[in-house]
């Protein structure tokens, strides 16, 4: 059996949770993330017939009510930055917990999860920015928690990346 | 440090201001002086001044130079302590790790120890105490039962329960992630994947929170009755969930455990990348760590537990002499009833002290409930089945014998060899009676009675004998019955009634004879007629007197026969009389009356 730490990361209520939510096993209650500051969930996704158990670490976000531990991003295999594009500041956050987390090196896979597709885009929300990002590497999924669009492609594009199939 | 002196007499390059053809001769020179040295002491230049070389050359030396060094004096030492000093702490700051693991080794065993023993004495007194405030411990259990809600067995299982691992995670120290995962039956677990990480982000926090320092980590948790013992090791921990108190031991144990997983995974440890099948075979070894141990048994038995057994002795011991007891009695009872005459026993148990008898019992003997109840033997204790039988034995034959012919008391009865005799005497109808009576007496042979004296045959003798001696005197010449004889005559006829009641008696027959008498003067004939009269006036009183006139016959034999002889007034007179005797006596009675 195959298992990799994925660490969710994101700004305050970019839906890091609700992304996972409906995806995902989960025994703990969402009280953890107000507490300990970390929510764990499991994924298991097929690969080629193996399966592949993501084990989730749903993230506190990072801003002024909380406080970022970085200890919870030890051994981590993965990232999964999410934004929401409901507001544009969110991306700002991503970046910034990309330079922290994954560091400058980009030795570990990661991706961007544009979250609240189905929502209408903040104005300044710059889709030439995602370019961007997306031309230095960045590997950009839009997602849905809402409606589950493009959250099995997220996961499953990052445990391809992670087990190299 | 590169010499680029230019004065170094060895320089290749002369001064600057040198003509070209004097350096060449300079060199001819100097090839000619040293030429065989050059290539040496440019060797050796090189030596000194290529630093790598230098070290080289060094590194050759240093043990031997260190060893002399330091078997010489202490400067050396002196020299490096500094630098070892601060060698250490600069790698403790940057980064304490290779420190740690590098003597934990030596320090672990005893820190773990020490640590061990002082818990273990504290436990130890912990636990004296908790002992001795458990004297209403079983109350208590009943209490706590009732007010949780559990099954007394349950909460008595849990207290003897001294703990129990559950499970056993193996965890990537770094990543959280689960190893592996093992867990004891009838344990209902969450997802080990799950749990494994969250441990670890708690741990994390901790940590994080406390800002302790960076070996410090959160190794025992609390939740209810349950603990969770975490054990680290610098790529992986081991975290053990436990029920109850569990021992130093398996603190050591697991530690053990970690060790030597990390001894022999250290590679796969360090190099995980997510696969869990090469830490398959750690299972035994964690499987070995669920570990089970229930409080002993307490050897003290409780005082009920002996006032029960000794109540139970007491009881059987009492029951025992009971039955003993009962079983004796009912011995007594079948020995008396062996030893009883007239009883013969055939069969006989004793069951449950209750006396079963059969046999034969002649119907003389005692009644068998007479004999026991000389002895207190309970009548409800005895089942008896007789049959009844005339004893051959000579006390039962006699006993029978008195039954049977009911013997005067005047009589004496005595048995030898089926014999018996009589003795003694008796009325006359009882010894009559005797043959018939005795027929057919058991034990009894033949009847012995002639030595038995007939008391209504004597009685009759002396009657018959008495009555001779009577008369009833006259007066001279005169045939009425003078007053003065009329005594005489009621004794008389008191005598006749004894004499034909016994001849009635001895069914006889017998007839009284009055035989008158005169004395010798007058003539013969006138005396024949006067006796006649004088017999004839005694029959007419003693028939008078109601004696049958057919059973007297009178006769008057004048002065033939007399009484006496008359040579006196007094035989005279006796002779002037009537006598009486007893005639015509039939069978037995006439030669002396013995049957």
């Amino acid at each position: 059996m195959i298992q990799k730490k994925i660490c969710m990361l994101g700004a305050f209520a970019v839906g890091k949770t609700s992304l996972v939510e409906r995806f995902v096993k989960s025994i703990f209650s969402d009280k953890y993330l107000t507490t300990v500051g970390v929510k764990i969930d499991k994924k298991t996704v097929e690969l080629d017939g193996e399966s592949v158990n993501l084990i989730l670490w749903d993230i506190q976000g990072d801003d002024e009510l909380q406080t970022f531990r970085t200890s919870y991003l030890k051994g981590a295999s993965g990232f999964i930055l999410v934004a929401d594009q409901t507001r544009a500041g969110t991306l700002d956050t991503a970046e910034r917990l990309c330079r922290t987390a994954v560091g400058t090196s980009r030795q570990t896979p990661f991706l961007l999860a544009v979250n609240k597709s189905d929502l209408t885009i903040d104005p300044d929300f710059d889709p030439v920015r995602l370019t961007r990002l997306e031309s230095d590497g960045w590997h950009i999924v839009h997602t849905s928690a809402k409606t589950g669009w493009g959250v099995d492609e997220a996961f499953s594009w990052l445990a391809r990346k992670l087990t190299g199939k | 440090m590169k010499s680029e002196s230019s004065d170094s007499p060895f320089s290749p390059g002369g001064p600057a201001d040198g003509s070209k053809p004097d350096r060449e001769s300079l060199e001819t020179l100097r090839d000619l002086i040293v030429g065989a040295e050059r290539e040496q002491i440019e060797d050796l230049r090189t030596r000194l001044d290529d630093p790598e070389t230098f070290a080289l050359e060094i590194s050759r030396v240093i043990p031997q130079a260190i060893l002399l060094r330091s078997t010489q004096d202490r400067k050396l030492t002196q020299a490096l302590t500094p630098t070892i000093e601060e060698a250490i702490k600069s790698s403790v700051n940057r980064n304490p790790q290779p420190i740690v693991d590098a003597i934990a080794p030596a320090m672990g065993p005893s820190i773990r120890k020490a640590i061990a023993e002082t818990i273990r004495r504290m436990i130890q007194s912990f636990n004296q105490a908790l002992e001795r405030s458990m004297s209403w411990q079983g109350l208590k259990w009943r209490v706590e039962s009732w007010r949780t809600g559990k099954s007394f067995a349950e909460v008595v299982m849990l207290h003897n329960l001294v703990y129990r691992v559950e499970q056993v995670f193996l965890i990537h120290r770094e990543s959280g992630l689960s190893l592996h995962h093992v867990l004891a039956e009838d344990t209902i677990a969450q997802d080990a994947d799950l749990v494994s990480a969250m441990l670890t982000a708690i741990r994390d926090f901790v940590h994080d929170s406390f800002k302790t320092e960076q070996e410090d980590t959160l190794d025992t948790m609390e939740i209810g009755d349950r603990t969770v013992w975490v054990e680290s090791g610098s790529n992986a921990v081991l975290a053990a969930v436990i029920r109850g108190t569990p021992p130093m031991e398996l603190r050591d144990k697991l530690r053990e455990t970690i060790e030597q997983i990390h001894l022999v995974y250290r590679e796969k440890l360090s190099s995980f990348g997510g696969d869990t099948a090469p830490f398959e075979p750690v299972r035994p070894l964690l499987l070995d760590c669920l570990q089970t141990q229930y409080r002993e048994k307490r050897r003290r038995i409780s005082p009920l537990f002996w006032i029960i057994v000794l109540a139970v002795i007491t009881g059987l011991g009492a029951g025992t002499v009971w039955m003993i007891q009962r079983h004796q009695s009912a011995q007594i009872a079948l020995d008396s009833l062996l030893s009883e005459p007239g009883i013969t026993i055939l069969n006989s148990n004793i069951r449950h002290g209750t006396l079963h008898v059969s046999g034969f019992r002649d119907p003389l003997a005692r009644d068998p409930s007479t004999v026991l109840a000389g002895l207190d033997f309970p009548s409800d204790r005895i089942a008896m089945k007789w049959e009844l039988f005339d004893s051959l034995n000579p006390a039962f034959v006699m006993k029978r014998a008195r039954h049977f012919l009911n013997p005067p008391p005047t009589v004496e009865l005595t048995l030898a060899e089926g014999i018996l005799h009589f003795l003694g005497h008796a009325p006359h109808r009882w010894i009559t009676e005797l043959p018939g009576r005795a027929m057919g007496l058991t034990g009894v042979h033949r009847l012995e009675w002639h030595d038995l004296i007939d008391d209504d045959v004597e009685r009759l003798k002396s009657a018959s004998a008495g009555l001779k001696n009577l008369m009833i005197c006259f007066d001279t010449g005169k045939p009425d019955l003078p007053l003065s004889e009329v005594e005489s005559m009621e004794k008389i006829t008191s005598v006749l009634n004894v004499i034909f009641t016994q001849l009635d008696i001895l069914d006889e027959y017998g007839e009284i004879e009055l035989t008158g008498h005169t004395d010798i003067s007058g003539t013969e004939s006138l005396n024949k007629e006067l006796s006649l009269k004088r017999a004839q006036q005694v029959e007419s009183h003693l028939i008078d007197r109601g004696i049958p006139s057919e059973r007297i016959t009178v006769r008057g034999v004048g002065s033939s026969d007399p009484v006496c002889s008359e040579d006196s007034e007094t035989c005279r007179q006796r002779n002037r009389s009537v006598t009486f005797r007893l005639v015509g006596l039939s069978g037995p009675l006439k030669d002396g009356g013995k049957s």
